[in-house]
């Protein structure tokens, strides 16, 4: 019997241990403010930025794969707006920077991983593009047991939450 | 959850390094790279850490502490080739662990020099110094949310201490700091892995029957910080018996740091201006503090710290390349504090406000001002209480130029400092069965106030 409380009380010290190190405090910061954590790929062709991903998001509740592109050219620091996602949260033209919005069902496939958008409208200069991850959130039954929100345009809209977020990668569109 | 099983990976997994001329050049922020400041700060929030460990006689101590310098401006060259001055967030977080196991009972009479008990216990402390920008994503009817990334060199200092203590003679101390520095990728992403400068030092800290303590910090096999302090209470105590209640407590100390060694984050040259291809010399700086705190009516905290300066060497000014005019005073501060919940058995409630006042030459080269003395003040709330059984503790601190954070990194001058700090003490003989209870309070002279009014309550 005591082997079993020897070992649940080393897993408790050393999990607590790895929390508390420089690196497990910094991890939980990084929580706290949705830290980039994984990296992404995007090239241009022929009018087309393709953006490619290897991250595989946990299975349980994934509600999809979303684009983001920054609004300003040459500024690695300007904020991003979506283009891309399973659901349409924008509809016609994003402008800026003046794609079109992309609503594409297969972003919310855990195999999907490439996406192609449209950017021969696009003024001249460097724009910098991110991957989310977007998780729909659990939501409690009348027994007490939890169940994410089911898939649909107003669930995703009200109850998905960006879980991760990729860091960005710069293209020069001509 | 699920985000925690994102970071579990990023703890294991390797990212390759790129470079990609679509991203933005890199200005360093200086004092950061100060790895004997770091050093320090480190070895000093572990002696901190472990005077609230004997102070309430804990066994198993949690806490975690997150720091956030919001608008802290760094000139950047973006794609274009523009240089711009871009608002960052400078984060420091803490994090520390620490086990201690009892051998023996606790003394509860006899002499004063009698043997008591036994402790030996494990310490993990850290200490994350970095940039970070956020980012706003704007997902259009889902809303808006925010993002970080990493910027620039970020800066892992650990310690891995074992510790012996024997009541009433003292304790010992002995351990590894790991320096450790990593290059973000390009993209805003950081492996845990891509080490590109990872230093050991070593730390010896030693206590003499509670009222002499010492402390050493070692890199390459010399002494590089060297520190005793001596609490004039417990050795007047020690000898002629306990000071009356109204006497504050004093600590007076010495340090030595190897402060100055010609480094480009360096604000003054060493006895000659350099050029590259000259010779580093080193000089030391020498600190001699007072430090006295009182506690008046059990509720009126109140304290003041005095710390004198001298300096080995001929100091000199990068920027004028004149000789530096040292200030004798290197920091003043005082703070008071009162406690609303002091009526309540080991619970308090403490706002604080505090004036410090900071001299230092890196002071003029990160401040708006060219001057080398800086003012400030803090304020800070601090709650405390034992829930079920264990300690649990928060505190909320802002600072403008306060001594103690300019003392940690002098980078943060002129910039607000946010804090959030949250302890939780566990009773270890819940935990793994304890040959002690953790809050089984020895009277000694310095804690027998505290230890009347909680003993009612921290009994099993």
């Amino acid at each position: 019997m005591k082997g079993p409380r020897i070992i649940t009380s080393l897993s408790f010290t050393v999990a607590l241990c790895m929390l508390s190190c420089s690196y497990g405090m910094d991890a939980l910061e990084g929580l706290i403010t949705k830290r980039a954590s994984f990296s992404i790929e995007a090239e241009y062709s022929g009018g087309f930025v393709t953006v490619t991903w290897d991250e595989s998001p946990s299975t349980s509740c994934f509600a999809g794969n979303e684009i983001y592109m920054t609004t300003e050219p040459d500024n690695e620091y300007s904020n991003y707006v979506v283009i891309a996602a399973p659901y349409a949260l924008d509809s016609g033209i994003v402008f800026p920077p003046n794609v079109p919005f992309i609503e594409n069902l297969a972003l919310s496939n855990l195999g999907f991983h490439s996406i192609a958008v449209n950017v021969s409208s696009v003024p001249t200069g460097i724009y910098y593009f991110r991957v989310g991850q977007v998780f729909y959130e659990e939501e409690k039954l009348p027994d007490g047991s939890k169940q994410c929100y089911t898939d649909g345009q107003f669930n995703y809209e009200d109850h998905a939450t960006l879980d991760a977020v990729s860091g960005y990668r710069g293209v020069a569109i001509p | 959850m699920r985000r925690l099983l994102t970071v579990a990976p990023l703890l294991l997994c390797f990212i390759s390094y790129t470079t990609d001329s679509l991203f933005a050049a890199v200005y360093e922020a200086s004092t950061l790279h100060n790895a004997v400041t770091r050093s320090e700060n480190v070895q000093s929030l572990f002696r901190d850490r472990w005077s609230l460990i004997q102070e309430n006689n804990w066994n198993l101590d949690f806490f975690g502490r997150i720091n956030w310098v919001p608008d802290f401006q760094v000139y950047d060259v973006d794609a274009s080739g523009d240089k711009t001055a871009v608002n960052m967030r400078l984060i420091r977080t803490y994090g520390g662990f620490t086990y201690l196991h009892n051998f023996g009972k606790e003394k509860t009479g006899g002499g004063m020099l009698e043997p008591g008990r036994i402790r030996a216990g494990l310490t993990t402390i850290g200490y994350h110094y970095g940039l970070t920008r956020s980012v706003e994503i704007d997902r259009g009817s889902a809303g808006n949310d925010t993002v970080t990334d990493y910027k620039y060199t970020q800066f892992f200092d650990d310690i891995f201490a074992a510790s012996f203590v024997w009541e009433p003679y003292g304790y010992f101390h002995g351990g590894v700091i790991v320096n450790n520095q990593i290059e973000p990728n390009d993209d805003g992403t950081m492996s845990y892995f891509n080490s590109n400068g990872l230093e050991a030092r070593y730390f010896i800290n030693f206590n003499i029957l509670f009222f002499l303590d010492s402390n050493m910090i070692f890199d390459d096999g010399s002494v590089e910080t060297m520190e005793i302090q001596v609490n004039a209470n417990m050795l007047y105590g020690f000898f002629a018996g306990p000071l009356h209640p109204l006497v504050p407590e004093t600590t007076v100390g010495f340090k030595m740091i190897g402060a100055y060694n010609d480094e480009p984050y360096d604000a003054v040259w060493v006895n000659t201006v350099k050029t590259v291809t000259d010779n580093k010399e080193s000089a030391h700086l020498f600190l001699y503090s007072l430090d006295l705190k009182e506690k008046l009516f059990n509720r009126l905290y109140l304290e003041t710290y005095l710390e004198f300066q001298s300096h080995s060497g001929t100091l000199i000014d990068k920027r004028t390349e004149e000789k530096l005019s040292f200030s004798p005073v290197r920091t003043f501060s005082c703070s008071l504090g009162y406690d609303f919940f002091h009526e309540y058995p080991r619970s308090q409630l403490i706002p604080k406000i505090g004036y410090s006042s900071f001299w230092d030459p890196a002071v003029a080269v990160h401040g708006e001002s060219t001057q080398y003395r800086a003012h400030g003040m803090f304020f800070s709330l601090y709650f405390h209480s034992l829930i079920m059984g264990n300690d649990i503790s928060a505190e909320f601190r802002t600072s403008y130029n306060d001594a103690r954070e300019l003392n940690k990194l002098v980078e943060t001058v002129d910039k607000v400092n946010l804090e959030v700090q949250l302890t939780y003490s566990f009773d270890s003989s819940k935990v793994f069965k304890d040959t002690g209870g953790p809050f089984d309070k020895e009277v000694t002279p310095d804690n027998s106030e505290e230890t009347a009014k909680e003993s009612p309550e921290v009994q099993p």
